[in-house]
C-alpha cells in the first residue's frame, strides 16, 4: 500500500448532499458525526466543497429536478471518489418509487459503492457502512 | 372580526357576486365567479386586512380546476373560484399580494392554470426539461417514473 492510499484511507472526507429528502437521513447522518458516535475516529471530516472530498454522501430520493446538479457535483469531485446511499430513498426510492419526479435509486443516476437502508439508519449503521466502504477499498488494494 | 362578519361584510359589498357560503369555526369558505376574483381578494386584502396569503390550492374537479387562495388574520378566509379545464385562465393576484407569485407558479406548473397578470409564470417545481403542456396534478396524467440513465436495478 502507497502512503497516497494509506492516507486516503484514514481521512476520507465527506461531502453530504441531500437530494431532496426530508431531513430524517440528514439528521442522522450529523449525529453519527458528533462526538457522542464519533465518524471521526476513521479520519472522517465533513467538508463543505465538492472539490475537498473523497467520498459523497446522499440523502433523499433522486428526483428529476436534483438529478443535472447531482452530477455536476459528483464532478466537481476529484478522483478517485466514492458514493454511499443513506436511506431507503437513496438506495431505492423508497416510498416514493414509482413516482413520475422521482429516479428508482442513486444508482440510476450514478455509480453506488455502498448501501446504508433503513428510514432513516440509525447512525450505528451509517458508521457501519462507512466502515464496509473502507473494508472494500483497503482489499482492493 | 369573526366568522359572521366576513360573511355579511362580503355580502353587502358584492352581493350576489359571493355564493356558496360555508363556515367553521376560525374558518370561511365561499365562492366568486372567476371574473370578480381579483376584486373580491382585493377586497379582502385592502379593506378587511386579510393580507396574509397562507397558500393557493388548485384542485381538478373533472372538467373544471378550483382554484383558491387562502387568506388570513386570525381566522382564514377561502376564494373558491373554478375556471374550465380547456381553458383555465384566471385574473393574477400578483398586484394586490406580490408573494402570490410562487404559489401561481406552482399552480401553473402542476395543474396549468394560467394566471394572467402574473410577470413571471416560470417553471418553479418541475425540471426544465419537462414537457410543455403535461401536468401532473391533473387527473388525466398518467405518468411513468423517469428513465434510469444508468446501469442500475430496474
Amino acid at each position: 500500500m502507497g502512503i497516497t492510499m494509506w492516507s486516503r484511507l484514514r481521512s476520507p472526507w465527506l461531502l453530504h448532499f441531500n437530494t431532496g429528502g426530508c431531513n430524517g437521513c440528514d439528521i442522522e447522518v450529523l449525529a453519527a458525526l458528533t462526538p457522542r458516535y464519533d465518524l471521526e475516529r476513521f479520519g472522517c471530516l465533513l467538508k463543505g466543497s465538492p472539490r475537498h472530498a473523497d467520498v459523497m454522501v446522499v440523502t433523499g430520493p433522486v428526483t428529476r429536478q436534483v438529478r443535472d446538479r447531482l452530477i455536476r457535483v459528483y464532478e466537481q469531485m476529484p478522483e478517485p471518489k466514492f458514493v454511499v446511499a443513506v436511506g431507503a430513498c437513496a438506495c431505492s426510492g423508497g416510498v416514493f418509487r414509482g413516482c413520475y419526479n422521482v429516479y428508482p435509486g442513486l444508482d440510476a443516476v450514478l455509480p453506488v459503492d455502498a448501501y446504508i437502508p433503513g428510514c432513516p439508519p440509525k447512525p450505528e449503521a451509517i458508521i457501519n457502512g462507512v466502515a464496509a466502504l473502507l473494508a472494500k477499498l483497503g482489499g482492493k488494494l | 372580526m369573526n366568522e359572521e362578519d366576513v360573511v355579511s361584510r362580503l355580502k353587502e359589498e358584492f352581493g350576489d357576486k359571493v355564493s356558496e357560503f360555508k363556515t367553521a369555526p376560525r374558518r370561511v369558505f365561499f365562492y366568486t365567479p372567476p371574473e370578480h376574483y381579483k376584486e373580491v381578494v382585493r377586497f379582502l386584502a385592502e379593506k378587511l386586512g386579510f393580507v396574509h396569503l397562507q397558500a393557493i390550492t388548485a384542485t381538478d374537479l373533472g372538467d373544471e380546476i378550483e382554484v383558491m387562495p387562502h387568506l388570513g388574520r386570525g381566522l382564514t378566509v377561502s376564494v373558491r373560484t373554478r375556471v374550465p379545464k380547456d381553458k383555465p385562465v384566471v385574473d393574477s393576484v400578483v398586484d394586490v399580494i406580490p408573494g402570490a407569485s410562487v404559489h401561481e407558479r406552482e399552480a401553473h406548473d402542476m395543474l396549468g392554470v394560467e394566471f394572467r397578470g402574473n410577470p413571471n409564470l416560470t417553471r418553479i417545481l418541475l425540471p426544465e426539461d419537462w414537457p410543455k403542456g403535461v401536468y401532473p396534478l391533473r387527473r388525466e396524467a398518467k405518468l411513468a417514473p423517469p428513465k434510469p440513465i444508468r446501469g442500475g436495478k430496474e
